[in-house]
């Protein structure tokens, strides 16, 4: 066993109570194969109870402990004690509103999600057991679907900082995810919902989302591919206009 | 906004800075054309341009012209395929490349060799 002493720096507020965030300190002991979340978990038990944050499968599949740890979004139960300095700062989640403590209001997250339909879409009669797919077909979309909508890339992304009304990481993901699937019918409609202003055009390609995916998806590569397949669908859209 | 800069953000924030001043640059550039009107206004121009200042600021100017041009290729050959983990090589390679023009380009203009 390789115990060790780490001080926890994690940013406190309470709406109730305080006017600004404020920094409390809590110095917690962990053996070298346990995660940051066991650590909120010795505080929460038995010195603060009122320390506040998400938790649910503490196995990297939810996504609910998703908070900014020493200035870079990740997940609290996939970080291992032993990668991190003496000194842990824990912030929650950037550009999203704190509701207490390390918890944030998902909402605005989740409503850009909705916005790509993130459904199949497809108005072919059903076969009559399921619509069937080839390895190689669910190979394609095999990152996109791992995505466990944490809210670690958007909340990273710089364009997000600036405009809370852009759509931001995650929803292409999720848009890439159904037009990557053979069967979905729904691409045009799809991308005409992220070719805008405050869509693909507002990415930069700062890998911020890349750098941070717990699931080590390559967003900024599907972001691209839902560029070129827009300027493509753009294009011959013109070319039809133009013989029509 | 407190952020751990990461290669990717450090490409985009020279980026964003270097796309400034080249625009700011431009209307700079249109003012000194602006004073060429007659053979005397030529030779003013051309002597506020031989001081060793101006020289520091052309040099300036290559730097910021290579920073932004090799990294907008960078960007353009990423979104039109070229695979995300090379980003941070593409920067580093754009980097080396960039500095090698600067050298190349600067001893000229800061009048040596």
């Amino acid at each position: 066993m390789n115990r060790k002493n780490y001080t926890f720096r994690i940013q406190r507020f309470d709406p109730e109570k305080d006017a600004a965030p404020r920094w409390d300190e809590f110095a917690v002991a962990l053996e070298s194969h346990e995660r940051l979340l066991d650590g909120l978990g010795k505080i929460k038990d038995f010195m603060d109870g009122s320390l506040t944050y998400r938790r649910s499968c503490a196995h990297g599949i939810c996504g609910s402990c998703a908070m900014k740890i020493n200035g870079k979004n990740r997940l609290a139960c996939q970080t291992l004690a032993r990668d991190m300095p003496e000194t842990v700062v824990f912030e929650p989640l950037p550009a999203f509103p704190v509701i207490k403590d390390l918890v944030t209001d998902m909402d605005p997250f989740l409503e850009k999600n909705a916005e790509v339909l993130p459904y199949l879409m497809n108005d072919e009669p059903p076969p009559e057991r399921e619509r069937l797919q080839s390895p190689d077909d669910q190979h394609k979309m095999l990152q996109a679907i791992t995505c466990i909508m944490c809210g670690c890339c958007t909340s990273s992304c710089p364009s997000y900082w600036a405009d809370k009304e852009y759509l931001g990481p995650a929803a292409f993901v999720k848009a890439a995810r159904f037009v990557l699937d053979t069967r979905d019918r729904a691409e045009d409609e799809r991308l005409s919902r992220v070719a805008h202003g405050q869509g693909l055009w507002r990415c930069h390609s700062i890998y911020n989302c890349v750098e941070v995916c717990p699931k080590e998806i390559d967003i900024t590569g599907h972001i691209a591919l839902l560029k070129r397949l827009s300027v493509k669908k753009e294009w011959a859209g013109r070319r039809f206009r133009k013989k029509g | 906004m407190r952020y751990k800069p990461q290669t990717g953000s450090l490409a985009w924030a020279i980026h964003r800075v270097s796309g400034l001043l080249l625009t700011l640059y431009i209307f700079l550039h249109l003012y000194v054309l602006s004073q060429l009107k007659d053979p005397v206004g030529y030779a003013s121009v051309l002597k506020t341009l031989q001081l060793p200042l101006v020289r520091l600021g052309e040099a300036g100017l290559l730097a910021v012209v290579i920073g932004h041009a090799l990294n907008g290729f960078r960007v353009t050959l990423l979104e039109w395929g070229v695979q995300t983990v090379l980003q941070k090589r593409l920067f580093w390679g754009a980097f080396a490349v960039g500095f090698l023009l600067f050298i190349i380009g600067a001893v000229p203009i800061l009048g040596g060799g």
